[in-house]
C-alpha cells in the first residue's frame, strides 16, 4: 500500500537574531491508511512540532529548514507540503478536507461565539457543496457518531456549555466532517480524566476503523500510546532517536533513553521499588549537548565518540531503528 | 557535583543570581523609546530643579522695549558669510504706520555673542543662593542686548525662562499629586482587595462614583472651595489635594488588583503554611511583587496629573499669576489674536506634549519590565 | 497497627454560591460530601480521583488553609496532644503549620519569584524560629543537600531552575520544619516523566530517613500503585472505596475503582479490556440521589437509584461503600 504521508528529514528551526536554533533535526517517519503511527517524547522533544508542519502549521519564527513532506492524495501525484506557500489556497484545501488536526486544548480551537453546529456547519460547507439544511443535518450525524448522547440539543450549544470530555468529542466530530484522510492527535486526552480519556481513545479507534484513517498521535505517554498505535517513533531534543513496530519498541527497546522513559514509569515498576530515573532534565534547545544530544544523561555508555559523534541511525531488526553508537 | 558548578559561565551565574529588579532592568534597557523618555524626563526635572541658573533670564524680569518679541536665532555664520561663534542680532522696534503694532527685525550689524556661564545680575538660586553666572546668556554690557530663544510675552517677559520655571511647579505637581493619590490608593485599594467583602463593597462603589462624575465641574466646585488671594503655596497645595481626589482611584484599582491575583499564588499560600504572620505575607511576599507594577501605574498617572493642572489653570481655576506653571503659561495664549500675532505664546504647550508623551512611553516600559518572568 | 496521626470523621465542606445581588442562591457546591479516613503514622496515604471529585479540597481541609463545613480532623502533635484541626482559626494554626506541610502541584507558581532559594527555604526556619543566621544557612545547605541540590545554588533566584529543581526546593521548604505529615498535591503531574521518577524516588527516600508519613492527593493511579501503602478512592465528594495499595489493585471492589484501574496502562493489565463507563461525571451541586455514581455504573439497581450506600468495612479487608460490591478476588 502507498504511504498516505511520508516525511524525510524534515528539520525545522527557530531564528532568534543571526543564529537558528533546531528545534527538528532530520525527522523521518510514514504512515499508511488505516495505521497508527504514535510519536513519543518529554517536552522540547519537538513531537508536536514535527505534527503540525504537515499540516502546514509551523508557529511564527519557526521555518523549515529542510526535507520535505510529501502528502498522496486519493488520485494524482504526491503533493510536497513544504513547498506551499503558508496559508495559501493548495494548503488551505488540504488541511481539514484531507488532513485533519485535533489538540490537547479543544478550547483552544473551538469558537467562544458560535454553536458547535454552527461550527461544524461552516467547515462542511467551506470544502463541500452542501446546502444549509443538509449541513446542519450532517453536522448533527457527526456529533452522533462521536457518541454524543442527544446531538441535536448539543449543535445548538456553546463550547463552554460543554464538559472537557464532551468537548473534545465536539473538536473530533468536527476534524471528522470532511472525513479526512489523515488525522494528527495532538495530546489529545492530556487535558482528560483517566475515564474520560478511555471514552475519548475508544471512540478514536473505532473512528479510525470505521473510515480507515491514517492517524498520528502524539503523547508524551508511553502507555496509551502502545494501546493505540502500530508504530512508535521517541523523539528526543528534536530527533527520532528510536522507531518501530510497537510491541517491537516497548518490549525491546532499543535505545537506552527509550529503555529509561520505560523504567522510569511508575506503572511498569514494581511496587515500592526505586524507580529508575534519568540524571538531570531535557536539557534546553538552545544548549543541545555535543555529539548525541542524550549523553550527559545516559546510562548506557557505548564509548568516546558518544561525546563527540552525532550517531547515525542504525537498524536494529527489521523495521526496528535506533538512533544510537551502541547498535553499530 | 562541585565541578559541574563551577564550570558553568559567569554570564549563567549572574543571570541566575540576578533579582527580579535587575531582570526587569534588563528588560526595560531593550525597550528604547523608553530609555529615550526616561532621559528627557531626566532633562525636564534637571532644569526645572536649576530653573533659576538655566534660564536667561529672571522669570518675572519685566522688558519694556521688547514687548512681544519674536523668537531670536542663533547665528553661526556672520554677515559676510564667515563662520563664526554662535551669536545672536540686536531687536529693532519698528512700529507699523498703519496698524500702529510694533514690529522686530534683526539687526545683522549689531551681534552678541552667546555665552555659556555668562554673568549676569546677582540673583538667588532657591531664593537663598547668591549666584551671579546664568548658564547661557549674552555678556555684553549693552541695553540692545537681549537672548529671547523663545520670544517674550505681553510685558515682555523671556518665554523660554518662564518655561522652565513653569516647569517646577507643572512637574513637582505630577509627582506630588501622585504621591498623595498612591498614599490613599495603596492604603484604600490594598484594605479593598485585601479584606474584601463589605470594605471591598465600599470603596469599589466609591470609586465608580467618583469616576462616574464629570471631571470638569467637579474641579470647578472643588477649586471654587479654594479661598482667592491665598499665598500662591496654598493654592498649588490645594490644587493638588483636588487633583488626588481623582487621581487615586486608578491607583487603588491597581493595587486591589494585584492583591486580589497575588491572594490566590500558591507562593502566598506557602508563605503562610511557612508561618509567616499576615503583615510578612504582605510586606515581604506580596509587596515586592507588585511593587514594580505600581511603580508603572504611577509613572503612567504623572501624566494625567500634569494634564489636569495644565488644564485647570488654563481655565483659570488653578493657579493665578504671579505664580508660574505651563497651565498659567498657556492662559497667555487663549484669544485668537495672541496666537496670530504671536504663536510663540504656544510654545509651553510642546513642553506639555513632550513632558506627557515622555511619561507615557516611559510608563509603558517600565509596565513592560515590570514582570521580568514572562516572555520575552 | 500504628495509631493514628490524621483522622477525618464525617468531614464536609460546601462552598455556598451566590449568583449576585438580589438573585435566588444556587444551590452549593457539594465538595466534600462526609468523608472519613485515618492516616497512620509512617504509611504513604493516596487519596485518589479525578477532577471536581473533592481530593484538592481535602488536601485544603487537612491543611486548615480553609475550615471544614462540618465533621471533625484530629491531627495527634509532636507531643502527643490531639489537636483539633477544623476549629484552627488565624495564628492558631501555625501550631498545625509545624507537623503538617503541603507540596503544591505547579513548581513555578509556588515560590516566590522574588526570592532567592536560600529565603525561600530559610522562611520557615525563620517564622518557627528554628534557626537564624549562619545557623540558617547551614540548615539551608543541609536541607538542599538532602533533596538533591547543591548548596552553591542558595543564592539563585527560581527563573535559574527548572520544573523538577524547582519542585525540590518546594520539597526543602516543606522539610525544614521536620513535618511529621506531608501532603502532596499532585506533586508530580507538572513534571516530565522521567523527571517525575526522580522526585517519586525522592519522596521514597525521605521516607525511610526521616519516618515521614505522606498524604498524596493525585488522578494518577500508577503513581499511587507505586508509591502508597493505602488507597482511599473518591468519586463526587465521597470516598468510594478504601484498602491496602496491594489489595484494592488486586481486587477492586467499587465498580468505579475497577473503571479507574482499567483505564491504567500496566504490565498486568495489557491484555485486559478498558472498561469505558457511560456518561460523564454529575455536577457537585447536583449530585444525584440514592449513590451518587449510579447514573453510570453498569451494575447498579433499584436500591442505589433511591438509597445511599454506607462506608461499611468488608471481612475480607477495606471498606467500601456500595450496595453490591463486586466480588474478591483473592
Amino acid at each position: 500500500m502507498k504511504d498516505l504521508i511520508r516525511v524525510d528529514e524534515l528539520s525545522i528551526g527557530f531564528g532568534l537574531k543571526n543564529w537558528v536554533i533546531p528545534a527538528v533535526e532530520g525527522v523521518s517517519f510514514s504512515v499508511k491508511p488505516g495505521e497508527t503511527l504514535g510519536i513519543v517524547g518529554e517536552s522540547g522533544s519537538g513531537k508536536s512540532l514535527s505534527a503540525r508542519a504537515i499540516l502546514g502549521l509551523v508557529p511564527p519564527g519557526g521555518l523549515i529548514t529542510s526535507g520535505s513532506i510529501s502528502y498522496q492524495p486519493e488520485s494524482g501525484d504526491a503533493v510536497d507540503i513544504t513547498s506551499l506557500p503558508k496559508n495559501g489556497r493548495a494548503i488551505r484545501k488540504l488541511r481539514g478536507a484531507e488532513i485533519a488536526m485535533i489538540f490537547q486544548e479543544p478550547m483552544a480551537s473551538l469558537s467562544p461565539v458560535h454553536t458547535i453546529g454552527n461550527q461544524i456547519v461552516t467547515t462542511l460547507r467551506q470544502h463541500a457543496d452542501l446546502s444549509a439544511a443538509a449541513a446542519l443535518s450532517r453536522a448533527i450525524e457527526l456529533l452522533d457518531q462521536v457518541g454524543m448522547a442527544s446531538p441535536a440539543i448539543i449543535a445548538g450549544q456553546y463550547a463552554h456549555q460543554l464538559s472537557g470530555g464532551m468537548r473534545q468529542r465536539a473538536m473530533i466530530a468536527m476534524a471528522l466532517s470532511c472525513s479526512p484522510r489523515l488525522l494528527v492527535c495532538d495530546e489529545p486526552t492530556t487535558a482528560l480524566d483517566a475515564t474520560t480519556e478511555a471514552q475519548v481513545v475508544e471512540l478514536l479507534m473505532k473512528l479510525q476503523q470505521d473510515f480507515n484513517m491514517g492517524m498520528i498521535f502524539i503523547s508524551h505517554n508511553i502507555g496509551l500510546v502502545s494501546e493505540i498505535a502500530d508504530r512508535v517513533m521517541v523523539m528526543y531534543l528534536g530527533q527520532s532517536i528510536e522507531s518501530g513496530a510497537t510491541e517491537h519498541v516497548l518490549k525491546s527497546p532499543a535505545h537506552p533513553y527509550t529503555r529509561a522513559l520505560l523504567n522510569a514509569l511508575p506503572a511498569f515498576a514494581e511496587a515500592g521499588a526505586e524507580l529508575a530515573t534519568l540524571q538531570g532534565a531535557v536539557p534546553d534547545l538552545t544548549a543541545r549537548p555535543t555529539g548525541c544530544s542524550f549523553h550527559p544523561r545516559c546510562a548506557e555508555f557505548a564509548g568516546p565518540q558518544c561525546e563527540t559523534e552525532r550517531p547515525a541511525i542504525q537498524v536494529v531488526t527489521n523495521q526496528h531503528l535506533a538512533r544510537c553508537h551502541l547498535h553499530e | 557535583m562541585s565541578n559541574a558548578l563551577s564550570h558553568e559561565s559567569a554570564a549563567l551565574k549572574a543571570y541566575a543570581e540576578a533579582s527580579g529588579w535587575r531582570l526587569g532592568w534588563a528588560k526595560f534597557r531593550r525597550h528604547k523609546l523608553a530609555v529615550v523618555s526616561l532621559y528627557i524626563v531626566g532633562l525636564l526635572y534637571l532644569l526645572a530643579i536649576f530653573a533659576e541658573f538655566f534660564s536667561p533670564y529672571d522669570y518675572s524680569d519685566i522688558n519694556r522695549r521688547h514687548v512681544l518679541a519674536p523668537p531670536q536665532a542663533v547665528y553661526v555664520v556672520d554677515a559676510s558669510g564667515q563662520f563664526t561663534w554662535p551669536h545672536v542680532r540686536a531687536l529693532k522696534g519698528q512700529r507699523d504706520p498703519v496698524t500702529r503694532r510694533l514690529n522686530y527685525i534683526e539687526d545683522p550689524e549689531n551681534t552678541f555673542p552667546v555665552r555659556l556661564f555668562a554673568p549676569s545680575k546677582p540673583y538667588k538660586m532657591w531664593g537663598f543662593i547668591p549666584l551671579e553666572t546664568r548658564f547661557i546668556g549674552v555678556s555684553t554690557p549693552n541695553r540692545q542686548a537681549s537672548i529671547f530663544l523663545l520670544g517674550t510675552d505681553s510685558l515682555g517677559r523671556d518665554v523660554l525662562s518662564r518655561i522652565f520655571h513653569g516647569a517646577r511647579i507643572s512637574l513637582s505637581i505630577g509627582l506630588v499629586g501622585v504621591a498623595l493619590s498612591f498614599v490613599i490608593g495603596i492604603i484604600l485599594g490594598g484594605m479593598s482587595g485585601y479584606f474584601g467583602g463589605w470594605v471591598d463593597t465600599i470603596v469599589q462603589r466609591t470609586i465608580d462614583l467618583l469616576q462616574s462624575l464629570p471631571t470638569i465641574p467637579l474641579w470647578m466646585g472643588l477649586a471654587a472651595a479654594v479661598p482667592p488671594g491665598q499665598d500662591p503655596l496654598v493654592t498649588y497645595f490645594m490644587i493638588t489635594v483636588i487633583l488626588s481626589i481623582i487621581g487615586w482611584t486608578g491607583i487603588a484599582r491597581v493595587v486591589r488588583g494585584r492583591f486580589l491575583a497575588l491572594r490566590e499564588e500558591d507562593f502566598v499560600l506557602a508563605a503562610r503554611f511557612s508561618g509567616a504572620s499576615e503583615m510578612r505575607i504582605i510586606l515581604r511576599h506580596m509587596v515586592p511583587s507588585f511593587a514594580s507594577h505600581i511603580i508603572a501605574s504611577l509613572t503612567l498617572s504623572i501624566p494625567e496629573m500634569i494634564l489636569a493642572e495644565t488644564a485647570l489653570s488654563f481655565l483659570g481655576l488653578g493657579l493665578q499669576p504671579p505664580a508660574v506653571s505651563w497651565g498659567v503659561l498657556l492662559k497667555d495664549a487663549q484669544s485668537l489674536q495672541v496666537i496670530s500675532q504671536a504663536p510663540w505664546l504656544l510654545v509651553p504647550g510642546l513642553a506639555v506634549v513632550i513632558t506627557v508623551l515622555a511619561f507615557n512611553f516611559l510608563g509603558d516600559g517600565l509596565r513592560d519590565a515590570s514582570d521580568p518572568y514572562g516572555k520575552v | 497497627m500504628n495509631e493514628p496521626l490524621l483522622t477525618l470523621t464525617n468531614v464536609e465542606k460546601h462552598f455556598p454560591q451566590s449568583n449576585g445581588f438580589l438573585k435566588p442562591a444556587a444551590a452549593p457546591v457539594r465538595a466534600v460530601n462526609g468523608i472519613s479516613f485515618s492516616i497512620a503514622e509512617g504509611e504513604t496515604t493516596a487519596l485518589v480521583g479525578e477532577s471536581g471529585c473533592g481530593k484538592s479540597t481535602a488536601a485544603k481541609l487537612i491543611t486548615s488553609a480553609i475550615t471544614p463545613s462540618a465533621g471533625k480532623i484530629t491531627l495527634r502533635t509532636r507531643d502527643g496532644n490531639i489537636l483539633d484541626v477544623g476549629s484552627l482559626r488565624g495564628r492558631a494554626r501555625k501550631a498545625l503549620w509545624r507537623d503538617v506541610q503541603l507540596i503544591f502541584q505547579d513548581p513555578f507558581s509556588s515560590l516566590n519569584p522574588r526570592m532567592t532559594v536560600k529565603q525561600i527555604i530559610a522562611e520557615p526556619l525563620r517564622n518557627f524560629d528554628i534557626a537564624h543566621g549562619q545557623e540558617a544557612t547551614d540548615l539551608v545547605a543541609d536541607l538542599m543537600d538532602r533533596v538533591g541540590l547543591q548548596p552553591g545554588t542558595m543564592s539563585r533566584y527560581p527563573h535559574a531552575f527548572s520544573g523538577g529543581q524547582r519542585q525540590r526546593i518546594g520539597i526543602a521548604r516543606a522539610l525544614a520544619v521536620k513535618p511529621r505529615l506531608v501532603v502532596g498535591d499532585e506533586p508530580v503531574s507538572a513534571l516530565d516523566v522521567s523527571v517525575a521518577a526522580q522526585i517519586l524516588n525522592l519522596f521514597q527516600s525521605l521516607k525511610k530517613d526521616l519516618g515521614l508519613t505522606y498524604l498524596l492527593i493525585t488522578h494518577d493511579l500508577s503513581v499511587v500503585r507505586h508509591s502508597a501503602d493505602r488507597v482511599a478512592v473518591m468519586y463526587l465528594g465521597n470516598i468510594v472505596e478504601e484498602n491496602t495499595t496491594a489489595a484494592l489493585f488486586k481486587s477492586p471492589r467499587h465498580p468505579y475503582t475497577q473503571a479507574l484501574l482499567s483505564a491504567v496502562p500496566s504490565q498486568d493489565n495489557q491484555d485486559k479490556p478498558r472498561i469505558v463507563l457511560t456518561g460523564e461525571v454529575a455536577s457537585a451541586r447536583n449530585i444525584p440521589t440514592g449513590c451518587p455514581f449510579h447514573p453510570r455504573c453498569a451494575y447498579a439497581t433499584d436500591v442505589c437509584r433511591l438509597t445511599a450506600p454506607t462506608f461499611e468495612q468488608l471481612p475480607t479487608g477495606g471498606r467500601v461503600a456500595c450496595h453490591t460490591p463486586l466480588e474478591f478476588m483473592p
